[in-house]
C-alpha cells in the first residue's frame, strides 16, 4: 500500500464480537498527533473495548487498527479492493454476474460483487488461491510491526491503576524502560526521580502499591507510562475508581500533561475535563461513534437524538 | 506397675540401645527426609514446566488457533502431553508408580534412592502443577494486562510480574506438599530402601516386637509432621501481614 498514512493511530473498519455480542460495529477514526480526543457514552457502549482494541489487548474481530503507519493488526482482506478482486470467490462471482448480466460494464461488476464478498463475508483465507495470498503477505510484511514493540510507544492507564504490587513505586516506574529499552538502572531511577517530583510523589519512592491512596496510585501509573516516552496513552476511566477527593489531583496531572502536547486518548465522564482540554470528543454508542466533534459544537450543539439524551443525563 | 515400667525400660533397651539400634532410625531418618527433600524440589521443577504450558495454552489459544502455524501445533501438542501426565499420575496409586519405576523403567539401575527421588518428584510435580496454575489464576488479571501494555512479551510479564506474585501466593502451599510427601515416602521400603518406616520395620524383624519400634516411628513422623505445620501456619502470618 501506497496511500499516505499520517495520523498517529488509524482504525479502519474495526468491529469485536464477543461471541454473540457484536460490541464494536464498523469504528474508522484517525487520531493526530497533540490531540486530546475525549470519548463517551453510556456503559456497555464499547468505550473500554474500543480503546483495549488500539494497543491490541483486544483483538478485533474485523478491521485495521495502524500506529504510525504501521500495522499491528492481521491484513483485512475486506478493506483492500485489490486483494478482494484477486480471490478465487471474486472470480466465481464476477463470472456468474456477467453471465447473468450480458454487457454489464467492468466497474458495475466490480463494485456489485465486491459489496456482496464484504455483506456476506463470503472470503475463506484458505480457498482463495496463490495470488491472493501473496498480495495479503505482501501488505503484512511490508507494513507490519511487532505489537510488543508498538506498545512501547503506547501507554495505557486503567481504572484500576493496575500497578505492580510486587514492585516498589520507583521499580514500577523504572522496569519497563530498563529491561525493555535498555536504559542503564541509574538512568531509569534519575528520570523516574524527575517525574515523582513533576507529580509531588519524590517521598513515595520506596513505597510499595498498597501503601498508597487511589490518587497517588493513578498519579504514579500515569508516570510509569510516561517514563517509556510513549508518543500517545490511552486513559480508561482513569477517574472512575477514585474518592470524589482524589479526582481532581489526578485529573490535574492529565491537563497538565494535554498542555505538554501530549497525545491522549481519554474515555471519561468527566465532562468538563473534555470541555477544558479535549480538542475532540467522540460519542460511542452501540458500538459505533454516534457523533463527533469539537467540544464547544458536541457541547453547545448536539446533533443526534441519541447524544441529546444523553448529554441531558448527564449534565 | 513396677513391673510394668521394668519391661517397659527392658525393651527399650533391646530396641534401641542394643546394637545402636538407634542408629537405624537415626539414618532411615536421614534417608526420609533427603529423599522428601530433592523430590520436592524435582516436583516444584516439573510443576512450574507443566503450569507454564498449561497457562499460556489457556491465556493463548484463541489467538495463537487464528493464526495457524507451528507454533500452536506445539503448544497444543505439548498441552496435551501435560494433560496426559496429569491424568496418569493422578489416576493410578504412588506405590505403584514406585515398583514401576524401579522395576521397569530403571530397572537397570542400582540407585533406589535416585530411583525414588525421581519417582516422589513426578508424582508431586501433577499436585505442584495444579497448585502453581491456581496461584496464576490467582493473580489479578490487570497485573498482567499492564505488563503487557508497557510492551513486555508473554514470557517477561510472567517473570517479571506473575510470577513473583504467585510464589507469594502458593508458597504456603509447596510447603504443605513437602509436609504430605514426608509421609507419602514412607512407602520407599518397597523398593529396598531404608527409610524411617523400614528401619521401623527391620528393627521389629530383628527384635520381634512390634510396639516399640513402630509407635517410635510414629512419633517422630508426628513431631516432624507439627514442627513443620506449625512453621508454615507461621509463614503464611508473615505473607499475610506484610505489605508486598
Ligand atoms: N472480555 C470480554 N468478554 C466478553 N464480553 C465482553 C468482554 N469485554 C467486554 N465485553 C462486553 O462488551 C460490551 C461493552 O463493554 P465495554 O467495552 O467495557 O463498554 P464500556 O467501556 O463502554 O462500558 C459489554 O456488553 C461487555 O459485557
Ligand atoms: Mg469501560
Amino acid at each position: 500500500m501506497t496511500t499516505e498514512r499520517k495520523a498517529l493511530i488509524k482504525v479502519d473498519g474495526l468491529y469485536k464480537f464477543f461471541g454473540d455480542n457484536k460490541v464494536l460495529r464498523g469504528i474508522s477514526a484517525e487520531i493526530d498527533k497533540g490531540e486530546v480526543v475525549v470519548v463517551i457514552g453510556p456503559s456497555g457502549s464499547g468505550k473500554s473495548t474500543f480503546l483495549r482494541c488500539l494497543n491490541l489487548l483486544e483483538e478485533p474481530t474485523y478491521g485495521e487498527v495502524w500506529l504510525e503507519d504501521k500495522l499491528v493488526t492481521p491484513v483485512d482482506p475486506y478493506l483492500h479492493p485489490d486483494v478482494i478482486e484477486l480471490s478465487k470467490t471474486y472470480q466465481k462471482l464476477a463470472a456468474k454476474y456477467k453471465s447473468e448480466h450480458p454487457g454489464a460494464a467492468d466497474e458495475e461488476v466490480k463494485k456489485t460483487v465486491i459489496k456482496e464478498i464484504k455483506d456476506g463475508d463470503l472470503l475463506n483465507e484458505k480457498h482463495e488461491g496463490k495470488a491472493y495470498k501473496s498480495l495479503m503477505k505482501k501488505i503484512y510484511d511490508e507494513n507490519y510491526i511487532n505489537i510488543n514493540l508498538a506498545r512501547q510507544k503506547v501507554g495505557m492507564v486503567f481504572q484500576q491503576f493496575n500497578l505492580f504490587e510486587n514492585l516498589t513505586v520507583l521499580d514500577n516506574i523504572t522496569l519497563a524502560p530498563v529491561k525493555l529499552l535498555g536504559m542503564s538502572k541509574a538512568d531509569a531511577e534519575k528520570k523516574a526521580a524527575e517525574l515523582l517530583e513533576r507529580i509531588g510523589l519524590s517521598d513515595k519512592a520506596d513505597s510499595y502499591p498498597v501503601q498508597l491512596s487511589g490518587g497517588q496510585k493513578q498519579r504514579i501509573a500515569i508516570v510509569r507510562s510516561l517514563a517509556m516516552d510513549p508518543d500517545v496513552i490511552l486513559f480508561d476511566e482513569p477517574t472512575s475508581a477514585l474518592d470524589p477527593e482524589m479526582v481532581g489531583e489526578v485529573l490535574d496531572v492529565m491537563k497538565e500533561l494535554a498542555k505538554s502536547g501530549m497525545t491522549m486518548v481519554v474515555v471519561t465522564h468527566e465532562m468538563g475535563f473534555a470541555r477544558e482540554v479535549g480538542s475532540r470528543v467522540l460519542f460511542m454508542d452501540e458500538g459505533v461513534i454516534n457523533e463527533e466533534n469539537a467540544p464547544e459544537e458536541f457541547f453547545g450543539n448536539p446533533q443526534s437524538p441519541r447524544l441529546k439524551d444523553f448529554l441531558s443525563k448527564v449534565l | 506397675m513396677k513391673e510394668w515400667f521394668a519391661d517397659l525400660a527392658q525393651q527399650f533397651r533391646l530396641n534401641f540401645i542394643t546394637g545402636d539400634r538407634w542408629t537405624w532410625l537415626l539414618d532411615g531418618f536421614k534417608m526420609t527426609l533427603v529423599i522428601t527433600f530433592f523430590a520436592t524440589l524435582l516436583g516444584i521443577a516439573i510443576g512450574v514446566v507443566i503450569a507454564t504450558i498449561r497457562s499460556s495454552y489457556d491465556k493463548n489459544k484463541e489467538s495463537m488457533k487464528k493464526k495457524g502455524g507451528f507454533g500452536y501445533r506445539v503448544l497444543s501438542f505439548f498441552n496435551g502431553l501435560c494433560g496426559l501426565y496429569l491424568t496418569v499420575i493422578r489416576g493410578t496409586p504412588v506405590v505403584v508408580q514406585l515398583l514401576i519405576m524401579y522395576f521397569i523403567i530403571f530397572a537397570s539401575s542400582t540407585n533406589s534412592t535416585m530411583v525414588a527421588v525421581i519417582s516422589f518428584g513426578i508424582n508431586s510435580g501433577a499436585y505442584v502443577a495444579e497448585i502453581f496454575r491456581g496461584g496464576i489464576m490467582s493473580v489479578d488479571k490487570g497485573q498482567f494486562e499492564a505488563g503487557r501494555s508497557l510492551g513486555f512479551n508473554y514470557i517477561q510479564t510472567m517473570i517479571y510480574i506473575v510470577i513473583p506474585q504467585m510464589f507469594k501466593i502458593v508458597l504456603p502451599m509447596l510447603c504443605n506438599e513437602f509436609i504430605v510427601l514426608i509421609k507419602e515416602t514412607s512407602i520407599s521400603g518397597y523398593v529396598g530402601i531404608r527409610d524411617l518406616t523400614k528401619a521401623g520395620d527391620l528393627i521389629r524383624g530383628r527384635t520381634f516386637s512390634a510396639f516399640m519400634p513402630l509407635i517410635a516411628v510414629a512419633l517422630i513422623y508426628l513431631a516432624v509432621v507439627i514442627i513443620f505445620t506449625k512453621l508454615v501456619k507461621r509463614l503464611e502470618r508473615r505473607l499475610r501481614n506484610s505489605d508486598h
